[in-house]
């Protein structure tokens, strides 16, 4: 390895150890720290040294080896660290209220931010576990579509060898096959499990980080029928990964597959278990050479079959060398080809391509939690901003008196800032234990599978968030405290300071800013997710079970639909390729008179049978639907009105036009019907009979009958086993899958609707705090009002007047920063609800009404106190 | 003989000390004894073992010359005094007598 310039060791420790170590050792032992870092960089990798050199350091911290102190300053600091830890917990008892709000604000605050660092931290990581992540690439290819650029991943076969081999800078190279043309599984005797396979060269497990258990992953795969499979596959087939070695397994051709691959395979190694936080996820390995032998077109460099990625050498230029691999492409090839590379780990994050270039994706989720936990962190804090200021006055005798006893102002920010680092550290446990408890909950919300192990940068992260909450909680009170004078705070007729309060009202006004926006982000998402599962779709999707046709029911779907529709409990039956929902699959092969010359429609495919237009309640504009009464259909074809527009037919019905290479006549025209997402404009749609030719038929619809699916499935069920002997029952709900397509929306929905009520609940706390606070403090005013014949009610609106005040600017800052936030949001659907003036009022109404309630209730109390009790002591 | 007595480690220490001769630095003494007792040693614990030693006048250091590779910090040579050698000879004749003490059956099984 040539590095240009050696890895160093994180300098911070360095200046650690070099501030610590007793001046007459450091040279020589950070010598030897440096020699050690480098000697373990050698061996190993990088990151491991740093950790064991963060250990050294801390193991370096002892007493015989460190600075000696200077006797007297230790012995004050340290008698006045425990003064002031003492002082810390005499307040905390005696203003019990004020604690417990600042305890619950900073522990909810501090277990948000820490449940969406786990989650962010657990994003950031996926894909990155490879060894050569920071060099690893993709190479995509660059589609030019009339009306927009495309990317995908299709490479031709040959490319990764040619690369290797005649451009420089490129360490590893690696072709491989993901979609699983094989739905079949592994048989071993007379067990069958179902497995996924990748079809790797040699060179894949060098490129990927798969590690192998049994196994030399230069030599794993150098038979063209060799198999390397998965820990948890070698257990379920063989008991012991070890014995799985040697063993022949058998590949077994499932119906639908395109090639019969069926042939025994040797077992060459195992690897292990692949991590959640992979992308890539299959079963078994198998040698692409092996598949070449059954799909001949895979080398060739006509076809967009393979996939690629690239090891790069360090300070390669990215796109230079895509320049250079689509002109290595074209010189092999007349077929003109445009590439890009993206790094590996960039493609989960930044899914989202928008002519060509990543704009995007998941990583929006990231940014949109991150700012969140920020937020609500803020809320916390100034939560704490707001109370310590507050309840300036009940320790001013205190500070007055330190003060003139000598004390500086740094000794008194000190004594602040600790007091609130310590209450932040309080928090922190409360938090934790938070955290644990909500754990399972958090991650069956998120879906994902994250662990709790307490590694070193999440420790780090932890104490890194609640030191950041404890400064900037404390900094400003910690000044104000601070800053006062003696002579003023002696001297009985001090005049009142503005500034104070201002400070503290905009800082309530920000607060409740925040939860309002909250409140209309919740109010929008819900109230789109909510459209989006009950919008007409044009379809009917209630009561539609699915299956996918396998085994020896492909030979008899005709009678099996047919011996359904005879149910009671079956509405209608149909079969077809096509999913209806979520599904992208188009074709250009379309032609009728009319076209433009270099006019090129796409257009979604939906190969189906007898009654699909019914079982679906499509409706038809026009003509007619598709029935047996008429003959043989499998010519006709029903076009959606988006087609008829986009080709711009006038009297369609009748017309023969070309579809597949066939003449095809028109006989109806269906409604528009959705059957891509929302978030996509309503596309042109060709309903074609299933034809002779067409072996397209994978999927059969039910409809059943509505209150009753529990017979129905169970009647259904019995039907297909007399059918499909031997092959479980699989199905599935049209509209659960219709829904599954907005699971993260509905993720953030969820989410979004816990942070909201969290954030309100923490900037309630707070007015609760300061609410509870000015009614205390001004006990006497309200005895001597009530006296004089104020009534309770006008009592409790003069106080909860400025709070009432604080409220209503928050809400008018908010609403218009919300209305561009949802706004900007709802533009990623084509079908979406409109922004109406009652959400933004409704989430302006809650805010008042809640901040209302928080007040309104320690106002009352206040006013309801018996004046005599009030005014008696002085 | 309370002023020469040795801990197990500031023994291994000083042999390892002795066993390096002249060439006996903090990363050097770590990686004798790792290779030769197969024992994990933090910088912290030999670091400290060494200083202490040296204080009690078992040890004395002095700076070598400066090297590239410990980004130009020198490195310290430690080596046995005369009070050393004479304290680890007192320790292993302890040992012996010790051991020769044991009546032969003890250790017989």
């Amino acid at each position: 390895m040539n590095t240009p310039s050696p890895p160093r060791p994180p300098v911070w420790l360095l200046r650690f150890f070099r501030w610590f170590c007793h001046p007459d050792y450091v040279e020589d032992i950070e010598g030897d720290l440096l020699e050690r870092f480098s000697g373990i960089v050698e061996e190993t990798e990088i990151n491991k040294a740093r950790r064991r050199f963060f250990i050294e350091v801390l193991l370096l911290f002892r007493l015989s080896l460190i600075r000696p102190f200077d006797r007297q300053c230790s012995l004050i600091s340290y008698s006045m660290l425990k003064h002031n830890i003492l002082i810390s917990f005499r307040g905390f008892m005696r203003h019990k209220t004020t604690f417990i709000i600042h305890l619950i604000g900073l522990s909810t605050g501090l277990s948000c931010a820490s449940l969406i660092y786990l989650w962010v931290q657990d994003e950031l990581r996926i894909d990155k576990f490879h060894k050569h992540d920071a060099h690893l690439y993709q190479v995509m290819q660059e589609f030019t579509r009339p009306d927009e650029i495309q990317i995908v991943d299709w490479t031709p076969g040959p490319l990764a060898e040619a690369i290797l081999e005649e451009l420089p800078g490129i360490r590893y190279a690696t072709s491989y096959k993901t979609h699983p043309v094989l739905g079949g599984g592994i048989v071993v005797g007379d067990q069958r499990v179902r497995a996924i396979p990748i079809y790797v060269d040699q060179s894949y497990l060098e490129v990927f980080s798969f590690p192998l258990l049994h196994g030399n992953k230069s030599q794993v795969l150098t038979d063209k029928y060799a198999a390397v499979i998965s820990e948890e596959l070698a257990r379920k087939l063989f008991g012991k990964t070890e014995e799985a070695i040697g063993q022949i397994i058998t590949w077994e051709k499932k119906d639908g597959d395109l090639f019969d691959m069926t042939r025994p395979l040797i077992v060459s190694g195992v690897f292990q278990t692949i991590p959640d936080y992979s992308t890539e996820k299959f079963d078994v390995l198998l040698s692409i050479e092996f598949y070449t032998e059954y799909n001949p077109g895979l080398p060739l460099w006509t076809n967009d079959q393979g996939t690629t990625a690239l090891v790069l050498e360090e300070g390669t230029d990215i796109n230079k060398l895509a320049e250079k691999i689509s002109q290595l492409s074209n010189s092999h090839t007349e077929f003109e080809r445009t590439f890009v590379l993206n790094r590996y780990s960039s493609k989960y994050l930044y899914n989202q391509y928008e002519n060509g270039v990543q704009t995007g994706g998941r990583i929006t989720y990231v940014w949109l939690f991150s700012i969140i936990a920020i937020l609500i962190l803020l809320i916390a804090c100034i939560n704490f901003m707001n109370l310590s200021t507050a309840k300036a006055s009940i320790r001013l005798k205190e500070i007055a008196v330190k003060k003139t006893l000598g004390a500086s102002r740094n000794s008194l920010f000190i004594q602040f800032v600790s007091e609130s680092l310590l209450i932040s550290f309080l928090a922190l446990i409360v938090a934790l234990i938070c955290v644990v408890v909500l754990f399972p909950s958090f991650n069956e919300l998120t879906g994902k599978h994250m662990n709790l192990d307490l590694s070193l940068t999440r420790m780090l992260a932890f104490l890194g968030i609640t030191l950041f909450t404890g400064l900037v909680s404390s900094t400003y009170p910690a000044l104000y405290l601070s800053a006062f004078k003696p002579i003023q705070i002696l001297t009985p007729n001090r005049a009142k300071s503005g500034r104070e309060v201002w400070t503290r009202k905009s800082l309530v006004v920000f607060q409740f800013a925040i939860s309002t926006f909250f409140i209309v982000c919740v109010l929008v998402i819900y109230q789109q997710m909510s459209f989006v599962s009950t919008k007409n779709l044009g379809i009917e999707k209630d009561h539609i079970l699915s299956m996918k046709i396998e085994g020896p029911l492909k030979d008899k779907v005709e009678p099996f639909l047919a011996e359904l529709r005879k149910r009671p409990e079956v509405v209608q039956a149909a079969s077809s390729n096509h999913i209806l929902v979520g599904a992208e699959n188009w074709t250009t092969g379309i032609n009728w008179e009319g076209r433009a010359e270099d006019e090129r429609l796409r257009i979604n495919p939906i190969i189906c049978n007898y009654y699909f237009v019914e079982t679906y309640g499509i409706r038809i504009k026009e003509g007619r639907s598709f029935s047996p009464e008429f003959g043989t259909d499998s010519s006709k074809v029903i076009l959606n009105e988006a087609a008829v527009r986009k080709m711009r037919l006038e009297n369609p019905i009748g017309q023969i036009i070309t579809f597949w290479g066939d003449q095809v006549e028109i006989i109806g025209i269906a409604e528009n019907f959705h059957f891509e997402s929302l978030y996509k404009q309503i596309g042109p749609c060709i309903l074609k009979m299933v034809g002779t030719k067409d072996n397209f038929e994978e999927h059969i619809w039910i409809k059943i009958r509505g209150g009753q699916e529990k017979e129905s499935i169970k009647a259904i069920e019995q039907l297909y086993a007399e059918f499909n002997t031997g092959y479980t029952f699989e199905y599935g709900f049209v509209d659960e899958s219709y829904l599954a397509l907005y699971e993260s929306e509905n993720k953030v929905s969820v989410l979004s609707k816990y942070f909201a009520f969290l954030a309100i609940l923490i900037s309630c706390l707070g007015l609760f705090g300061l609410a509870a606070f000015t009614a205390e403090r001004r006990k006497k005013e309200i005895g001597i009002r009530r006296v004089l014949g104020a009534s309770v009610w006008s009592l409790t609106n003069m106080l909860s007047r400025s709070f009432t005040k604080m409220v209503l600017l928050a809400i008018v800052i908010a609403l218009p920063i919300s209305y561009l936030v949802a706004h900007h949001w709802l533009e990623n659907f084509a079908y979406r609800i409109e922004l109406e003036w009652w959400l933004f009022a409704l989430a302006a109404i809650v805010a008042l009404v809640i901040a209302w309630m928080t007040v309104g209730f320690q106002t009352f109390r206040a006013a309801k106190n018996d004046p005599v009790k009030s005014l008696r002591t002085e | 003989m309370g002023r020469h007595r040795l801990g197990e480690f500031e023994e291994i220490v000083m042999l390892t000390v002795a066993i390096l001769h002249g060439e006996a630095y903090g990363i050097a003494i770590i990686e004798e004894i790792e290779k030769r007792l197969n024992r994990k040693v933090s910088m912290g614990s030999i670091q400290t073992v060494l200083r202490r030693l040296e204080k009690k006048g078992f040890l004395v250091s002095e700076f070598g010359e400066a090297t590239k590779i410990r980004g130009g910090k020198r490195k310290r040579f430690f080596t046995v005094t005369n009070l050393g050698k004479e304290t680890l000879r007192q320790t292993r004749d302890q040992r012996m007598a010790l051991w020769n003490a044991i009546p032969k059956i003890a250790l017989d099984f």
